[in-house]
């Protein structure tokens, strides 16, 4: 078996409004071992992407880290201990480790030549007055200890590799002479440009057209086979899950409902949330007469519902589902599940739950 | 013709509804000041489509981003004024009529936008939103238009008390049901949708499309739906139009057009889209390139510079097509080569243009020379591996390859596109053919000249 390379762990994200604190991401925990593509999945709103700035140390104010470990190869990217002050209330507060590393190590140890982040909008990520060859040039003598000359041949051949026709020529281009699609490439060039063992990939191919989506997947698995990289694949189409993922991890409302290898998770669904997901889109390669939405909307996550997260919504919910707070629960082999069906928690005895709340009206915090 | 007003009598479901033909709309690519003097160059958003539209179906429009498809939609509509070709609304012609005479079809037609949180006003209520269309045309009183705003609420599955409520309280589908409120409102015979539900979770999707096909089976609805999304327009269309820079290059029945799809396009576009299953997978089959400008777009079929199975010049029956000096009968039966081959030489010509291999190793800088006979050997690895045309192919390869070993990749690129591509016959006709179906019985056309007879 490969080497693990990042453990996430009970990792919990705050943001601090002035309504009260959101718990964007509420112990997750998961690995990404070498060579592999795990996938992050779940519905807008269900904390994918602060889950990845959290592993990034990128969350900004308000909101902040607060529990959990976050550790790559050796080196702890999160970590906390019980600080010997006490807190007002009682309890005993979080402080950060001392081996955890810190903002300048991150930038200069971890982020780029270790592990890169691909954003959703290419054109925020690059700089409109630079041209695009001179970041992605940049990027790698900064990151590789290049020198210029070096870093240019190598930037045009990334280039080159993710599919820009005329390379050389367009090496000089700015970000605006670059299509949406190209631009998506670029940022994925630079990233492979620093050779990273980690790529996080935020939805990088949701903006695109699926020719150009089709291309990008290609390139990705053509990647992980020659450089063995590893990808955390950020996105809402299990369609591209299905595509590249070897592991995928559902999420909703800030926690990770179920965990497993990508076949168990479409034809072995232990979970009512990820086979309601499944049950309500579209296929391509099928007539389906007649999709099953999933009811409702996704709760804010201000205040999510108690026991099971997903119990005003699921089909399957029954009373018990309203206090118990599920765990991830061993179902079979590497694959979990949160719910209470698979764990002697007094479900099967309860009543189900009769006149569940339909679609609230709420705006997203 | 018909006047507007008799044209407000209803079209029996199964009747045509809409009648688009030769329908072309050519944007000024330069609008600035002096873009008479130096002339500006025209892009072909639309050029030349035809179809219809029969009350009671829906049609979608699928295609890329910049393939035309909005602005097609916008065209018939006459929220754009065409250049040329004919729209035709429950037998009034659109194009010829007046502002005035336009107005009370209107009513008739309604549209629905991708984004439902920058289309409905955040000042206003609800109630408002959706009766804005009706006070517009003049219909009803206040108090019928208040209970017909609240009904309309209730059939989008909303709630009656909404009507008081700002769009701010909303989430995204609900937000879209409102659109679809108001586009109700007048009681239309046509609702373009475009991209109605991609700006949604997958999970409200569903939610959003299953409205949509209850109202128009309760209604009679006709939908044109614009979508990149083909998995969505599998679960509500009828019929499906595949649209590339401008030109329809297919268009069948649904299941026809997924199961046995005709065009080159289609097959490539329908290859990749992911699947969710991951026992399905690697179906994507990558097209190579980007579309190109719609600015002087490819002549003939315009998907013919990235397309996959581009017909070998010489190959095809040229009877009744016009041919340029260079391609005359007699230089086209010079091409003779085997499949193998000529895969090979498209492949070559096609990666000169693209600049997708180097010359030199490790070289950058292409505008240096390098020894024939390396050029020839990188050619012969990279493309050819022993495969490679006899006679005058085999020839011009030599002269461009020379022209690669001088660091001129452009001038080679122009040798090899007007050998190779500009002598097949897809690039010196445009395709127009109908098919047999085998799923339905509906017509399939198809504009590719390998299906021709």
């Amino acid at each position: 078996m490969s080497e693990t390379i990042l453990t996430v762990d009970g990792l919990k994200t705050q943001f601090y409004t002035e309504r009260g604190a959101v718990r964007a991401v509420d112990g997750v925990s998961f690995d990404v071992k070498r060579g592999e593509i795990v996938g992050l999945v779940g519905e807008s709103g269900a904390g994918k992407s602060v889950t990845t700035s959290s592993i990034m140390r990128l969350v900004e104010e308000p909101g902040e880290v607060i529990d959990g470990e976050v550790s790559y190869r050796d080196r702890t990217l999160v970590g906390f201990e019980e600080s010997v002050a006490e807190a007002a209330d009682g309890r005993p507060e979080l402080v950060p480790r001392d081996e955890m590393l810190s903002n300048r190590e991150m930038r200069e140890q971890i982020r780029g030549n270790e592990i890169a982040i691909i954003f959703q909008d290419p054109m925020e990520s690059l700089n409109p007055v630079y041209t695009v060859g001179g970041q992605i040039r940049e990027f790698i003598e900064l990151n590789r200890e290049m020198s210029t000359e070096e870093a240019r041949e190598e930037s045009i051949e990334m280039l080159r590799r993710v599919g820009i026709p005329e390379a050389e020529d367009r090496y000089d281009d700015y970000p605006h002479e670059f299509s949406g699609g190209m631009r998506q490439r670029v940022l994925i060039a630079m990233a492979l440009g620093c050779r990273p063992n980690l790529i996080i990939a935020d939805e990088p191919t949701t903006a695109l057209d699926v020719t150009v989506e089709g291309q990008i997947l290609e390139l990705v698995s053509e990647l992980v086979d020659e450089f063995d990289t590893s990808f955390i694949w950020v996105t809402h189409d299990m369609g591209v899950v299905a595509e590249i993922c070897d592991r995928v991890n559902v999420m909703y409302l800030g926690k990770i409902v179920e965990q497993g290898p990508v076949d168990d998770i479409f034809h072995d669904t232990k979970h009512p949330y990820t086979e309601a997901l499944l049950g309500s889109i579209p296929r391509p390669d099928q007539t389906v007469s007649d999709l099953v939405p999933i009811e409702g909307t996704m709760p804010g996550a201000m205040n999510p519902p108690p026991g099971c997260r997903f119990h005003p919504r699921c089909p399957d919910a029954r009373e018990a589902c309203r206090e118990v707070e599920p765990e991830l629960y061993d179902v079979g082999p590497e694959h979990r599940s949160a719910c209470i069906k698979h764990a002697d928690v007094g479900y099967w005895e309860s009543e189900p739950l009769e006149g569940r709340e339909t679609e609230t009206v709420e705006g997203r915090p | 013709m018909s006047s507007a007003l008799e044209a407000r009598e209803e079209v029996v479901s199964g009747e045509m509804l809409l009648e688009v033909e030769g329908l072309t709309k050519y944007f000024k690519s330069d609008t600035g000041l002096l873009s008479g003097l130096f002339g500006s160059d025209l892009v072909e958003a639309v050029d030349d489509v035809s179809f219809d539209l029969q009350k009671g179906e829906t049609l979608a429009l699928v295609g890329e981003s910049g393939c035309g498809k909005s602005t097609l939609a916008r065209t018939i509509l006459q929220l754009i004024e065409p250049t040329a070709g004919s729209v035709r609304f429950k037998g009034v012609e659109l194009t010829e009529s007046s502002n005035r005479k336009l107005r009370p079809l209107r009513r008739d037609m309604q549209m629905i936008f991708q984004d439902p949180q920058s289309s409905l006003n955040p000042r206003m209520k609800v109630g408002r939103i959706v009766e804005e269309p009706m006070k517009a045309h003049d219909m009803y009183d206040a108090a019928k238009r208040r209970e017909r705003a609240r009904d309309l609420l209730e059939r989008v599955e909303l709630e009656r008390g909404y009507y008081n409520r700002y769009p701010h309280e909303f989430s995204g589908g609900q937000r879209q049901r409102i659109n679809l409120a108001r586009a109700m409102a007048t009681d239309p015979d046509l609702i373009v949708c475009d991209e109605p539900v991609s700006a949604l979770d997958v999970s409200v999707q569903a939610q959003v499309l299953n409205t949509m096909r209850e109202l128009q089976e309760e209604f009679g609805l006709t939908y044109l739906v614009i979508s990149h999304d083909l998995s969505v327009v599998r679960y509500i269309a009828d019929r499906v139009a595949v649209m590339y820079l401008g030109h329809i290059v297919e268009l069948a029945e649904k299941e026809e057009l997924f199961e046995n799809p005709k065009h080159p396009y289609t097959e490539a576009l329908l290859g990749a889209i992911p699947v969710p299953d991951p026992r399905e997978a690697n179906a994507r089959g990558t097209l190579e390139g980007d579309v190109p400008s719609p600015i002087d777009p490819p002549s003939g079929c315009r998907f013919r510079t990235r397309c996959p199975k581009l017909i070998r010049p010489g190959s095809a029956d040229l009877e009744g097509i016009e041919l340029p000096e260079e391609a005359s009968e007699a230089a086209l039966s010079e091409y003779e080569m085997s499949e193998a081959e000529w895969e090979n030489t498209l492949a070559f010509t096609r990666g000169v243009r693209r600049r997708s291999f180097t010359i030199q190793e490790g070289g950058i800088d292409q505008e240096e020379s390098v020894p024939l006979s390396e050029a020839e050997a990188v050619v012969d690895r990279e493309f050819f591996e022993g495969t490679r045309p006899g006679g005058e192919p085999d020839r011009v390869i030599d002269e461009a390859t020379a022209m690669l070993a001088e660091g001129q990749w452009q001038e080679a690129a122009e040798r090899l596109r007007r050998t190779f591509e500009e002598t097949s016959i897809c690039a010196l006709d445009r395709p127009h053919y109908t098919v047999e179906s085998v799923y339905g019985t509906g017509e399939h056309f198809t504009a590719c000249h390998l299906h021709r007879e």
